[in-house]
């Protein structure tokens, strides 16, 4: 089914929009909660509460890309759950890993930067992202919002791991330097 | 600002952004099935062959099972393209490989007749030669002298392990339309077949003789004829030992066995 019509359905609040959404997009969501979470079963909890949270804000809520948007309820929620559960030991998954990573575009301490508004911070990322390739994008994309493991991105770029790898070191070195621009950091 | 904070950032990235990705994602290039079929087959062939190689390399010579020998022999000499040779209408007048007897066996002498061949008698191969000498002939070691320039009473096996021998062998040993007639004959016998086959030849000084067993004990051959009704003592007789290749070598002994 469209994406139009399964919108359509919950802004009917048809039940079967759910049965649609998780007919279409059940594995994309699994993947997503579990490159968080690397726990089937959480991960599946995940995507049950997301399958509610998009029948909750569906209306108001209208997506123009219905993917898009139930990966980011998917993701918002596994990292929720990550943090919950994780709250006294770190384990070891994409996620944490990529928190790992992502601390060569940050500053060393707490600034007060840290209370700039999430939706500034992530149009100023989008407006980096969009100076790049559509491939250095995508590789970027992959790795720190889908979490997908290096391997996984290296294939669906079309570049090797260690091209990857590299590519994602000046990605970061490159955010870091905007961010500092922008005045994040 | 710390990661946690980036990642709740990057959560809200712009919508385009992130459907631009995850249509690669689900769009990544994957192997193409024939690449995947065609390597699985190249890895298959190459197991094949090495196995085949392995079971070649590291089987006895001569280690064959007997019986699949004796199988294919009679199945050879119940062509009907093979009678003219085996009854020994059309055999070579001389064989020059007979006259490289060796030395090391002094009892080289007149081939079976149809009398005489009631015994058995040792084959020594030379070169690609069997010759035959027999050894209860009471006859033999009088004529030794005689026999050994009268190539025509020898029995002479030649042992052919690829198509260019056997085309050699029918240049040197045939003519006319003998040659033509064994070209005939061995057209089924091309590369491939040489691959997994040696062909023997075997020579009788006379006709009517029928293989019946071909074993091999203790590194021994033993070929088993036994006499036709049909006896012809005047012609020689040729018989086409279809045989697995590396069975027979040039280091084997064959004992030949005769029964009226």
């Amino acid at each position: 089914m469209e994406d139009a019509k399964i919108v359509a359905l919950y802004w009917q609040r048809d039940e079967s929009a759910i049965r649609e959404t998780e007919k279409k997009y059940d594995r994309y969501l699994v993947k997503i909660a579990h490159n968080i979470l690397s726990d089937l079963e959480d991960s599946r909890e995940s995507v049950n509460d997301t399958y509610l949270a998009a029948w909750n804000s569906m209306p108001p809520q209208k997506p123009d890309i219905l993917s898009a948007y139930l990966a980011k309820l998917a993701r918002r929620i596994s990292i929720d759950r990550f943090r919950y559960r994780n709250r006294n030991k770190r384990q070891a998954s994409e996620y944490a890993l990529s928190l790992t990573e992502l601390e060569d575009c940050l500053s060393g301490g707490n600034t007060t930067e840290e209370a700039v508004d999430g939706i500034l911070l992530a149009q100023a990322i989008g407006d980096y992202l969009r100076t790049l390739p559509p491939e250095s994008r995508k590789a970027f994309i992959g790795r720190y919002y889908y979490l997908d493991p290096l391997k996984e991105v290296a294939a669906y770029c079309g570049m090797s791991e260690s091209k990857a790898k590299s590519l994602l070191y000046r990605l970061r070195l490159g955010l870091k330097d905007h961010l500092t621009k922008e005045g994040y950091l | 600002m710390n990661a946690d904070t980036l990642h709740d950032a990057l959560t809200l990235l712009p919508e385009d952004l992130v459907a631009e990705t995850g249509r690669a994602r689900e769009h990544r290039p994957r192997t193409r099935r024939w690449v995947r079929l065609a390597a699985m087959a190249a890895c298959l062939t190459l197991v094949v062959f090495l196995g085949r190689l392995s079971i070649e390399l590291f089987t006895p010579k001569g280690g064959a099972a007997p019986e699949s020998l004796e199988a294919m022999t009679n199945q050879a000499l119940t062509d009907q393209e093979n009678s003219q040779y085996r009854r020994g209408d059309a055999a070579p007048a001389e064989v020059p490989d007979a006259q490289a007897a060796p030395e090391e066996v002094p009892e080289a002498g007149a081939g079976p007749s149809a009398d005489a061949v009631t015994g058995s008698a040792s084959l020594w191969l030379n070169q690609n030669t069997l010759h035959f000498f027999p050894q209860n002939s009471a006859t033999a070691e009088a004529e030794t002298g005689a026999a050994a320039s009268d190539t025509t009473n020898l029995l002479t096996t030649h042992l052919l392990e690829s198509r260019e021998a056997l085309d050699a062998f029918a240049g040197a040993c045939l003519t006319g339309e003998d040659r033509t007639a064994f070209a005939d004959l061995c057209q089924v016998y091309g590369e491939a077949w040489f691959s997994e086959h040696s062909l023997l030849l075997v020579r009788l000084p006379d006709a009517g003789w029928t293989p019946v067993g071909l074993a091999r004990t203790d590194g021994v051959w033993t070929l088993t004829l036994e006499a036709d009704e049909t006896r012809e003592s005047e012609n020689p007789q040729w018989i086409l030992l279809d045989l697995t290749a590396g069975v027979l070598t040039q280091a084997d002994q064959v004992l030949v066995e005769y029964t009226p």
